[in-house]
């Protein structure tokens, strides 16, 4: 689809198309495989189901910038073996 | 009924949970409900668990397949079974489960979020990215802001050098003012850097603080011992060459601004001042014109709430409750 006249031959795909990426909550380290198109929506799913964390209570946080469901490795420039970072949200009032 | 893998030294214990009680040991022998817990040795021929890799992409089948293992960090096993018990951090499903019936319960989770009042940094953080996204090009050229956990980050040592690493690409020394929403203690308030780049003799610009707090009977100062180690390690990790002293003398001023009127709106106020103190502040700030605008009569309280409702009409999102993801739509 995004061909930039790239001479990778579609019989042969780039090993590079899969990122690992390391979810850590300073707990718990779940390594994730994803390809860099992907939503990260999906990763960060994965991550609240199985740690039994409720998606809107934490954050994502990569190099310090928040990760919107939306990004994908491609748009935040990810590498291979990056990391993502879990907080807690924290709540304000009185 | 949900199953939870507990990793607990010197083996792990599987666990049943019964109604979202966690079944402890203890409290099983002591109500000899043995009949509820399953214990299995994950040791064998291992003592280290293996990492587990999921793959997210591939055909829903393949994802289905993943074989699911937990790896848990050795130095941190035994402040991990308290965090667990409350967090439930390493629930999981084990037999196949009847998918309607959990998303039931994140639903109740859910519900319970939207009916609260209080801003989390999930929700600010949105709203103040939108708000940042309002003010001109000028505007976001001269000022810049942090992100509003980094200072709780900050507080908390294994992340101290993580945040100043953050901090130093936001080039703080080069922006008039820097924003930086505070929570501390449950309470939000905004801290404002004022000219850093300046040298505290500078006739038209006095570098300084500014600490906007709408519970002064809260005691804003309460932060001050932290905001002052937060500057100083700032400037060190910059490499700047001003010393301790000349850190330490920055002054940090509190103007009395308006109030809030309950214990719920300290997030909507700083939201509130971070837009009129843009708007507002002075190319030039200067320590003998303060407070400037900043007083109890800022704003109004009608003011902060048609602010809100146009914000939130701004987010696509009202300003209570706020963010679905995917599958916690709410039916509506």
């Amino acid at each position: 689809m995004s061909d930039e006249a790239s001479p990778a031959p579609p019989q042969d795909p780039a090993p590079s198309e899969h990122l690992n990426i390391k979810v850590t909550d300073n707990n718990n380290e779940v390594f994730f495989k994803i390809k860099r198109t992907t939503q990260l929506k999906k990763l960060m799913d994965a991550f609240c189901d199985r740690s039994g964390k409720n998606p809107t209570s934490v954050r994502f946080l990569f190099d310090g910038t928040r990760v919107q469901p939306t990004d994908s490795p491609e748009t935040l420039d990810m590498q291979d073996g990056d990391m993502l970072e879990v907080h807690q949200e924290q709540v304000g009032g009185c | 009924m949900q199953i939870a893998i507990r990793f607990a030294r010197p083996y792990s214990t599987v666990q049943i949970l019964n109604n979202g009680q966690t079944c402890t040991e203890s409290l099983l022998r002591r109500n000899s409900v043995t009949t509820h817990c399953l214990e299995l040795s994950m040791r064998k021929g291992k003592s280290k668990l293996i990492p587990e890799i999921i793959s997210i992409d591939g055909d829903t089948s393949a994802s289905e397949n993943v074989v699911v293992s937990l790896s848990a960090c050795k130095r941190t096993l035994e402040q991990e079974a308290e965090d667990l018990r409350r967090s439930f951090a390493l629930t999981r499903t084990i037999a196949p489960f009847p998918r309607g019936q959990r998303s039931k319960r994140r639903a109740n989770i859910k519900h319970a979020i939207s009916k609260q009042k209080k801003l989390d940094s999930g929700a600010f953080g949105c709203h103040f990215e939108k708000l940042w996204g309002s003010f001109s090009e000028d505007k976001r050229t001269s000022f810049t802001y942090l992100d509003c956990l980094w200072f709780y980050l900050y507080r908390r040592q294994p992340y101290k050098a993580k945040v100043l690493t953050w901090i130093k690409k936001k080039h703080i020394f080069s922006k008039n003012y820097v924003l930086v929403p505070i929570i501390c203690w449950q309470h939000w308030s905004l801290l404002i850097f004022c000219h850093f780049g300046e040298s505290l003799q500078s006739k038209t610009r006095t570098p300084c603080m500014l600490l906007l707090d709408s519970l002064q009977m809260g005691n804003p100062r309460r932060v001050e011992p932290d905001i002052r180690k937060f500057v100083l390690d700032i400037y060190k990790a910059e490499g700047r060459p001003e010393n301790e002293d000349f850190i330490y003398r920055i002054p940090l001023l509190v103007p009395k601004v308006p109030q809030q009127t309950n214990n719920e709106e300290c997030g909507r106020f700083v939201l509130y001042f971070s837009k009129l103190f843009v708007e507002g502040a002075p190319e030039d700030f200067r320590v003998e014109d303060y407070p400037y605008f900043m007083n109890e009569n800022w704003f109004t309280l009608e003011g902060l709430e048609s602010f809100c409702e146009k914000l939130g009409t701004l987010n696509g999102l009202p300003l209570k409750g706020w963010r679905t993801s995917g599958r916690l739509k709410k039916k509506t």
